[in-house]
């Protein structure tokens, strides 16, 4: 288990009003692996990610939960801890990298500062690695010593992740890497953080609303809803045979997309975060919803060896509930 | 509707109710300084010169035996008057000339900006030590001098505005539905600009006010009303202030500097209010 | 178009500034009620020699447009004409004047841009806190401040203190045993209005450099460079201070021409025989062959300085290089 999350829950605003984007969220990525995790829009991907990182914005923070990646315990550390935490065990690639570079540095430097801040080599050997990171996620030689604003998009993406990846940390992160960019470079993309995680041997997690691109490259795949697990299992599992009605409803849109067929939605609006329901944060959109799902308590449920979901549905005598 | 709520904002700001307050008191002390001055500011008395501060002459008296305290209750007046009317003329020049700019952009554009450019960068206070010095003295000529030379920023910034509102959508349709470029600027563009306007307006004030205190502390300009610059400068040229008579150059100094201040408070609150980030909130 | 393309216009745009600022100053004292500059070669300060010199110099007979050419000559060539107020040729009674006025406003610059960055540095840093409220309230204050009255305090307490000399460049009739206790001399003349025009200038420095940290600071290049393992002060040298510098050297440069009206005012409470002084004469004295050279001089020498900072941005802002 290289990184594990266990009931994090992230408030945005002060103590008793504001918003929960992530309540008691765990996670267990094994090492080596591709992991996905896929969520619609606003239900606190990019806020497990920072959590991650250490990186929350000001205004947030963490109520309640541990993270530890790679034996680090990342939650309740000084800022000096995470600064050598950062870049080197767990790397970041933003959501919307493109507006991430400095305007004033060339891309090559940025992407050895990483090297040069953990005092990894020296300058020269730092810039050697930048170009070779570089030349990893296909950027070439008439690349390096530009600037940002010569960049396209995609390219300073890319910069983004040979940046991410040049020190080689054991986990990559990468938040959305491909939106606002073309479906080839898209593929280009997911294929490249494939590659990484074989060449290097990182720990891949990729975070995308895009559920076909996750179930495309994700060994495993958790599903978030209103900033709850709804489930986790491989990925066939989960496109094979999807425990949870939202796993199910996300999937059938993306087969009615494919097949051309009218296209089916899930009804309803996305949770308010600010005045969630009482108990199942889907039910009122949730086609299978029953009386006691307003009292459920968000246990896990693991009716097949390997696959965790988060529904009253599963709670009958055959599905075991996990501590 | 827009504009009251963000004058009720405004006044939440602590810095915009500070700047309203300081203005507030000092125009009543312009308007009200014939009834609330304990004599008149021109009367002379050969018997009384130079007092020291008393109960009946609180600042004491100058040279020429004139009341301190009066005259510098009676210097609000120039000061507001000035500082507005100069800033009236400033901002409706540079209004309509940043709007004229970015409105039509190309060549119009070009040659009003390098105007502005030129503008911005010769030093205006020797010009207007200059030509206020060739006009002679009068409240209009120091209007005018001040008005006509302090325009060139906000021309600057209001173009700026415009050239970011013309190709927001709401401009682009009332183009498209063969608005004429007069009624679209004053109708679309001007209210949004208004806002920015408001605060670099109290800017252009505040700095009417030091430059007419400083052009009559250089002996130019309407040097014969009562004004605290021209107050300072007898302090000055009568060599009280070397003889180390407080009472005579403290108190207007301090007026010409709350003043200022006002303004800058209530442009800086504006600014604030428009860009929240200036306000910040802990490091991070 | 490149960095010289970009260089070159600047410079071309300068070169139109002072062709303009040349005929600006032309017209100024001749289109004036009583057209000054005839009026005064008909001095009788003036020998009847010397009037017929210089109405053949300056073509005062001539028509307008004639004298106008005739004036650009003479202004490239330095021939200024004679003072009314020195009887000398006004090329030798500006010289020093600048060279006094160097003395005064070198220092004083350097010291309140160095101050300022220092201050709107640390109150970008705690910006919302106490020491950010003190930093830019007292800078607020400073630049509310009249100049020639915060100078006329100074004055005051170096009365009452018997300390510091408050007139003057050096003490008058005073035989120096060497030139240490010369310029020991000029120092203590030098330490008020020093110290007068450095408050003047440090309030500005200070909110336009607090200002653009704070922009820059909340810039996602920020976050980035902290991703990759940088501490806050690594991140503030490397990445927030560089980009705000930019904003910083334009308005800088842009405020020049309000920066000089702080030194004529300082040098006219202090009697510094600067330039700003010297133009208080002139005044005085009616002295126009002088205001107008000095008018020249002080202009070019704003649009020179807007030059250097042009090419100052340039270097350190790359897209302005390659654009
Ligand atoms: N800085 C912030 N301040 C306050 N609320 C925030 C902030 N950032 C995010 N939120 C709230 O937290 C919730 C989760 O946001 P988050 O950015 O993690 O979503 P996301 O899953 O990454 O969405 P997207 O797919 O749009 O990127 C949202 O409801 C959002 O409104
Ligand atoms: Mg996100």
């Amino acid at each position: 288990m290289i990184v594990e999350i266990r009931g994090l829950t992230v408030r945005y605003g002060p103590e008793g009003s504001g918003v929960r984007a992530v309540d008691h969220v765990s996670l267990d990525v094994d090492e080596g692996i591709l992991y996905g995790i896929v969520g619609e829009s606003g239900s606190g991907k990019s806020t497990i990610a920072m959590a991650m990182m250490g990186l929350l914005p000001h205004g947030a923070s963490v109520e309640g939960g541990s993270i530890s990646i790679d034996g680090f315990e990342v939650t309740g550390r000084k800022e000096s801890q995470l600064a050598s935490f950062r870049g080197r065990t767990a790397s970041l690639v933003f959501q919307g990298a493109m507006n991430n570079l400095n305007p004033l540095m060339r891309i090559e430097d940025q992407v050895a500062e990483t090297l040069l801040l953990h005092r990894m080599c020296g300058r020269k050997e730092a810039l050697e690695r930048a170009r070779r990171s570089l030349e990893l996620v296909g950027l070439g030689k008439q690349v390096w010593r530009l600037y940002p604003h010569e960049l396209s998009g995609g390219m300073k993406q890319r910069a983004m992740i040979a940046a991410a990846v040049v020190a080689e940390p054991r986990v990559l992160i990468a938040d959305e890497p491909t939106t606002a960019l073309d479906v080839i470079t898209q593929v280009q993309i997911v294929n490249l953080l494939r590659q990484l995680r074989e060449k290097l041997g990182m720990t891949v997690i990729l975070i995308s609303h895009d559920f076909p691109l996750v179930s495309e490259a994700s060994d495993r795949i958790c599903i978030l809803y209103g900033g709850k697990v709804c489930e986790v299992g491989s990925n066939s599992h989960i496109v094979r045979k999807p425990l949870h009605p939202y796993t199910a409803g996300l999937l059938n849109s993306v087969v009615s997309l494919r097949e051309r067929r009218e296209i089916m939605t899930i009804p309803g609006e996305p949770v308010d975060l600010s005045r969630p329901p009482k108990g199942c944060r889907f039910m009122p959109r949730c086609g299978s919803a029953m009386e006691k799902c307003s009292l459920y308590a968000y246990d896990s449920y693991s009716p097949e060896p390997g696959r965790l979901v988060y529904c009253e549905m599963y709670s009958g005598p055959d599905g075991n509930t996990e501590a | 509707m827009r504009g009251t709520g963000l004058f009720i904002e405004f006044l939440h700001n602590r810095k915009g109710a500070a700047g309203l307050a300081i203005v507030a008191a000092f125009t009543f002390m312009a308007l009200f300084a014939p009834f609330i001055s304990p004599y008149n500011p021109t009367s002379t008395n050969p018997q009384a010169f130079l007092l020291p501060p008393s109960p009946s002459h609180p600042f004491g008296t100058d040279n020429l035996g004139q009341d301190l305290l009066s005259r510098d209750l009676y210097g609000a007046q120039i000061s507001l008057i000035v500082g507005l009317a100069a800033a009236g003329v400033a901002v409706a020049i540079g209004l309509v000339t940043g709007l004229v700019s970015g409105y039509f952009g190309g060549l119009v554009d070009e040659v009003i900006m390098r105007i502005v450019d030129f503008f911005i960068v010769i030093p205006a206070l020797v010009i207007m030590i200059v030509v206020a010095a060739l006009l002679g003295p009068g409240l209009l000529n120091v209007i005018a001098v001040i008005g006509f030379l302090s325009w060139a920023p906000v021309a600057r910034i209001i173009r700026s505005m415009v050239l970011s509102l013309r190709e927001r959508p709401f401009v682009e349709s009332a183009r498209a539905n063969n608005g004429g470029s007069l009624y679209i600027m004053f109708r679309h563009i001007f209210p949004n600009v208004s806002s920015v306007l408001y605060g670099n307006a109290m800017l252009a004030v505040s700095s009417a006010i030091f430059t007419q205190a400083a052009l009559v502390f250089l002996g130019v300009g309407n040097v014969t009303s009562i004004s605290w610059g021209g107050i300072i400068r007898e302090a000055y040229t009568t060599g009280a202030l070397t003889a180390g008579d407080m009472a005579w150059v403290v108190p207007p100094g301090i007026f010409i500097f709350t003043l200022i201040f006002g303004f800058i408070l209530i442009g800086y609150a504006v600014e604030e209010i428009m860009n929240p980030r200036l306000r910040g909130g802990g490091s991070g | 178009m490149g960095w010289a393309g970009y260089l070159l216009k600047r410079v071309a745009f300068a070169a139109v500034s002072i062709f303009a600022i040349v005929t600006f100053d032309f017209f100024l004292f001749r289109l004036m009620p009583g057209n000054p500059i005839q009026i005064l070669y008909r001095s009788p300060a003036l020998s009847p020699a010397q009037i017929t010199s210089l109405k053949s110099q300056f073509g005062l007979n001539l028509p307008l447009y004639q004298q106008y050419l005739l004036f650009i000559r003479n202004s490239f060539t330095g021939n200024f004409g004679i003072s009314i107020n020195y009887l000398q040729p006004v090329s030798q009674v500006l010289f020093p004047a600048i060279l006094n006025s160097l003395v005064l406003l070198i220092p004083a610059n350097i010291l309140a841009i160095l101050l300022g960055v220092f201050a709107g540095r640390y109150a970008a840093w705690k910006r919302g806190g106490a020491a950010d409220g003190i930093i830019t309230g007292s800078s607020m204050a400073l630049f509310s401040i009249p100049t020639f009255w915060l100078g006329g305090i100074l004055i005051l307490v170096a009365i009452f203190t018997g300390t510091l000399p408050v007139s003057g460049m050096y003490t008058l009739g005073a035989a120096y045993p060497s030139p240490l206790a010369r310029f020991s001399d000029l120092l203590s003349h030098l330490i008020l209005p020093l110290i007068t025009l450095t408050l003047v200038l440090f309030g500005q420095y200070a909110v336009i450099m607090r200002n653009s940290l704070i922009d820059v600071l909340s810039e996602d290049y920020i976050i980035f460079a902290r991703s990759k393992g940088a501490r806050d002060a690594y991140v503030m040298r490397k990445h927030a201070m560089p980009n705000a510098s930019l904003p910083m050297i334009s308005i800088i440069a842009v405020n020049l021409g309000n920066t000089f009206a702080g030194a004529i005012l300082t040098e006219v409470v202090f009697s510094w025989p600067g330039i700003g002084y010297l133009i208080y004469e002139s005044i005085l004295a009616r002295d126009y062959p002088v205001l107008q050279a000095a008018f020249l001089i002080v202009a070019i020498a704003i649009v020179a300085a807007n030059v250097c900072a042009d090419l100052l941005y340039s270097l350190i802002d790359p897209r302005v290089r390659y654009s």
